[in-house]
């Protein structure tokens, strides 16, 4: 029996704006067991980041949780206290972003920031000098960036877009955790490099056994790595399926509007992609947020919003064209 | 390499642009040259520091070309934009890579893509502007009762290509570079703006340089691809060969590093060649081949020589020592 | 068809532009300080426009005399609120006046350094690395090192010391910053997509550079004008305070915090209010100026 390691409920999360308060997060569900590795794709301003960012509690100073709960490990993260969120940031979770650049203070040196990590996680303080330099070679080492040494003792701006991410994720497995989210860790860089970090990543967290969280909005990095994939749209999940069985059979409107729209390397051309736009959260479309783009709607598409619902084993999806009584 | 003169709309030959750094010369662009012909879209492939957006803003005049010409209908246009004569400007434009910095956020989409227009005495009076402006944006799918008085912070980042893509086609321009237009966009505001551009090419008889890093795309809109590497050219061909048929390493590992959804997709990627190493300086390219130092087929020649053109299938080039000796 | 797609899209050409000014307001109103600071501005503007007509005794402004009201203390009867000074004359009255010339000076100053400095360094900044550049940079980094009070001090004793040769040294040592701020923001400028744009399109350089890039440039440019009101008079009443700008009896703050000077501690009202004006609009314009940039901050 796998233990869940982080179960996301029932989540409602806007943000405070000059016409008023907008409602991104629609009742957000996710699970994440021990050891999986669970995928969300959506487009941008679907609200994968700030599901991420309220899982952390690092959201900014204008959003509102409105609703529902986070559980990690059993506990609310949502009811944490600071010291309890310390731990949960320090020890528990891990979280690579989409910017190396933006993620590492550009004064400080390499080594000075992963040894800042170390100690931060109240694990090996009394450790000498000598040691963090050894911990942090090895980090380095596993991360696969050629000469170590000459890495930590650089500043961020003295290495290239694919060495910052691989120093990123060192930094991330610094300490032992239990969950990495990672937010599109690789579409700042070139291509080859993504598929390089996109094994790496693979690797180590086979190697580690931790559980994973991949964000992204390019359904092919997602595919080669992930157990479970989510399809976000509007804050709202709406398709949920092993990988393998979503991307042969999807069945939301829009997670085949995605597949649709993706070039193939075969040629062949693509479809038209998918009309409209994402919706306004502050006035977002009655019934379910994606009526105004689907080419299936029914009448009760504007009215009701569809549950979620189980259709196929793990296949489960948000759309009242497969609701069956 | 040479064709009819009357075929081609853009003829490179021996471009280089080098800056002077602090560090040292960034050789960017270093002795190309290709042809676009008149109605075709072609794709120029490549990762940072290849040198592909270098030229682009090369042929529209961004940069001074350091050596080389550049002939756009015969005629040389070898010189930054400020000093190229003002009717020529209204045949060549330029799409960019962020759609967010290429619109200036003071200004309204009518102000934005009415500018080609105004600058050109292509409107003689204010409501003929609204009027036309009305048009390029029903052309690229905006309405314009809707855009019209926007300003680019309202926009999303497909809208914002939209725009930008009618100020580029404002005054009917006869070839534009496409310097990354889609990047910055998820994959359904893509699909839509790529079929903005096709419908477009086709109707306005326009020849298209598409550049991007993502070979899926490129796949399915240019007829010719050639790939670039550390400031040069090291394979040409029409777009089905150079897929189903890549010769050179580099193409190889790129293609492999591809991610794809389905299998007949994982099938085409080359198993032979997987990613490896980082892009080197472009301040000191490696000697010889500057792919050499990621390449698992370097050879001693390799590291001492540049690699010549070899011509493999018709239309299909490559500049790679493991060919030269097979021809 | 033309027609009715004319009336068409002048009926909708109301409601952005609306919509874009709602939204200003609210991000100036989202600070209180910054309402704070609107409303006190306003009542110095106000008072330095109208004092003339408002104030108690308008015959108190220059050379006049009345012993047996001299040294009266402030807050004692409504006839003289903050009390009266050697002369006999009201200091409310004078105070007021002194917004007049205050203000005064910051608007000859301000309309006189804003456009010059603006244009100078829009142009230096388009030209970077250019000599143009190199010239226009340099001079202004000349005008910069030197001591501000220096130089006025230079230039009031080599002319007449009055209100309007301070008013001219404090504008030639003034212009130097807008050159710079301006110069900082149109080179960043220079490099965007927008500006690429226009070039290849052919756009001419002077569309470029009062069309695409000064309107980019207003919002630190307005902040600073705001800013720089406090400033402006804040220097103007040091000159004054020295003896170098507006003479008695004019009723300049400066002047008037100088003269009460010698009457401190225990006559402390005729330096206080004129120096407590002084902090007044001071921190009015820079309340404002904080909610001016908050205004072009998205």
């Amino acid at each position: 029996m796998t233990e869940q390691l982080l179960e996301i409920k029932d989540l409602y999360v806007g943000y405070k704006t000059y016409r008023g308060t907008s409602r991104v997060l629609d009742s957000v569900h996710l699970t994440v067991n021990a050891g999986e590795k669970v995928g969300i794709i959506g487009e941008s301003g679907c609200g994968k980041t700030t599901t991420m960012k309220t899982i952390l509690r690092i959201l900014p100073t204008n959003a509102v949780i409105q609703k529902g709960e986070i559980r990690f490990r059993g506990k609310n993260v949502l009811r944490m206290g600071k010291n309890e969120l310390n731990e949960l940031r320090r020890k528990h979770i891990a979280m690579i972003f989409q910017d190396p650049t933006a993620a590492l203070n550009p004064v400080f040196k390499i080594e000075t920031q992963l040894i800042d990590i170390i100690k931060s996680s109240g694990e090996h303080e009394s450790e000498k000098m000598e040691e963090f330099k050894a911990r942090c070679m090895s980090l380095l080492k596993e991360v696969a960036l050629p000469d170590p040494e000459r890495v930590l003792d650089s500043y961020p701006f003295q290495l290239s877009g694919g060495m910052r991410q691989r120093v990123c994720i060192a930094m991330a497995l610094a300490t032992p955790r239990y969950l990495l989210i990672a937010d599109e860790p690789t579409t700042n860089l070139d291509v080859t490099i993504q598929d390089q970090i996109l094994r790496l990543i693979k690797d180590i967290v086979e190697k580690r056994r931790l559980s994973v969280i991949l964000i992204s909005h390019a359904l092919g990095a997602v595919k080669g790595f992930v157990d479970k994939v989510y399809v976000m749209y509007a804050g709202n999940i709406v398709e949920v399926a092993d990988t393998e069985e979503l991307f042969s059979n999807p069945m939301h409107p829009y997670t085949k509007g995605l597949l649709d729209s993706t070039p193939k390397l075969t040629g062949g051309g693509f479809s038209e992609g998918i009309r409209g736009r994402v919706p306004d959260y502050v006035n977002p479309p009655t019934g379910c947020r994606f009526h105004p783009r689907c080419d299936y709607i029914l009448g009760k598409c504007k009215k009701e919003k569809p549950p979620f619902i189980n259709v196929e084993g793990d296949h489960g999806v948000a759309c009242w064209l497969y609701y069956k009584k | 390499m040479v064709m009819g003169k009357a075929e081609n709309i853009l003829v490179v030959k021996n471009l280089k642009k080098y800056f002077k750094t602090t560090f040292g010369t960034v050789k960017a662009v270093d002795n190309i040259s290709f042809n676009v012909k008149f109605g075709e879209t072609f794709g120029l492939v490549g990762e940072s520091g290849s040198g592909k957006s270098t030229t682009g803003y090369l042929i529209t005049g961004i940069y001074t070309p350091t050596s080389g010409k550049i002939l756009f209908k015969g005629q040389d246009i070898s010189v930054h934009t400020l000093k190229r004569p003002k009717n020529m400007k209204k045949d060549m434009s330029i799409v960019f890579q962020d759609p967010a910095s290429s619109l200036n956020p003071t200004k309204t989409v009518k102000d934005i893509v009415g500018l080609p227009l105004k600058v050109h005495g292509l409107a003689n009076n204010s409501s003929e502007l609204t009027e036309k402006v009305a048009q390029l944006l029903e052309a690229v799918e905006l309405p314009p009762e809707r855009f019209m008085d926007r300003r680019p912070r309202d926009l999303g980042g497909g809208e914002k290509q939209a725009v930008a893509i009618a100020r580029a086609i404002a005054t009917s321009p006869s070839f534009v570079v496409l310097d990354e237009p889609t990047s910055a966009l998820d994959v359904s505001v893509q699909a839509k703006i790529i079929k903005i551009l096709m419908k477009l090419q086709q109707k306005l008889k326009m020849s298209y340089l598409f550049i991007t890093h993502d070979l899926s795309l490129m796949r399915n809109v240019a007829s010719r691809v050639a790939i670039m590497y550390l400031g040069k050219i090291y394979e040409y061909a029409p777009a089905r060969l150079f897929f189903h048929n890549p010769l050179h390493p580099y193409t190889k590992m790129l293609l492999s590093s591809v991610p794809v959804l389905t299998d007949e997709e994982e099938a085409l990627k080359p198993k032979d060649v997987k990613s490896m190493g980082e892009v080197s300086s472009a301040i000191n390219p490696p000697m010889g081949c500057r792919f050499h130092p990621r390449c698992p087929f370097a050879t001693k020649i390799c590291k001492i020589k540049e690699p010549g053109f070899a011509l493999m299938e018709p239309g299909h080039y490559v500049a790679c020592h493991l060919y030269t000796k097979k021809r | 068809m033309n027609k009715t797609k004319k009336i068409r899209l002048f009926k909708i050409k109301q409601s952005p532009r609306w919509e874009y000014a709602k939204r200003r307001w609210y991000r100036f109103s989202r600070s209180p300080l910054s309402i704070a600071g609107l409303v006190i501005s306003a009542i110095c503007i106000f008072i330095g426009l109208f004092a003339p007509y408002i104030v108690p005794y308008p015959e108190h402004a220059g050379y006049f005399s009345n012993y047996a009201d001299a040294f009266i203390p402030p807050f004692q009867n409504s006839k003289y609120p903050f009390g009266t000074d050697e002369y006999g004359r009201d200091i409310l009255t004078r105070t007021m006046l002194g917004f007049q010339y205050s203000l005064m000076m910051a608007g000859v100053v301000l309309s006189l350094v804003v456009a010059p400095g603006v244009i100078l360094g829009l142009i230096a900044g388009y030209y970077k690395d250019r000599w143009i550049d190199m010239v226009i940079m340099r001079i202004s980094d000349i005008f910069i090192a030197v001591p501000p009070l220096v130089l006025a001090l230079a230039i009031c004793s080599v002319l007449e010391p009055n209100i309007f040769n301070a008013m001219m040294a404090v504008s030639l040592m003034w212009w130097p910053w807008y050159a710079r701020l301006t110069y900082n923001v149109s080179s960043a400028m220079r490099n965007e997509y927008f500006v690429q744009a226009a070039e290849v399109m052919g756009a001419s350089t002077f569309h470029i550079i009062f069309k695409e890039i000064l309107p980019n440039c207003l919002g630190p440019i307005l902040t600073k004008v705001t800013l720089d009101v406090g400033w402006v008079i804040l220097i103007g009443s040091a000159l004054s305070f020295v003896g170098l700008g507006a003479q008695p009896p004019t009723p300049d703050l400066g002047t008037m915090v100088a003269d009460g000077g010698k009457w401190m501690p225990d006559f402390w009202w005729m330096s206080m209010f004129p120096a407590s004006a002084i902090a007044i609009i001071i921190l009015g314009f820079n309340l404002l100026g904080d909610g001016i940039r908050d205004m072009f901050t998205e």
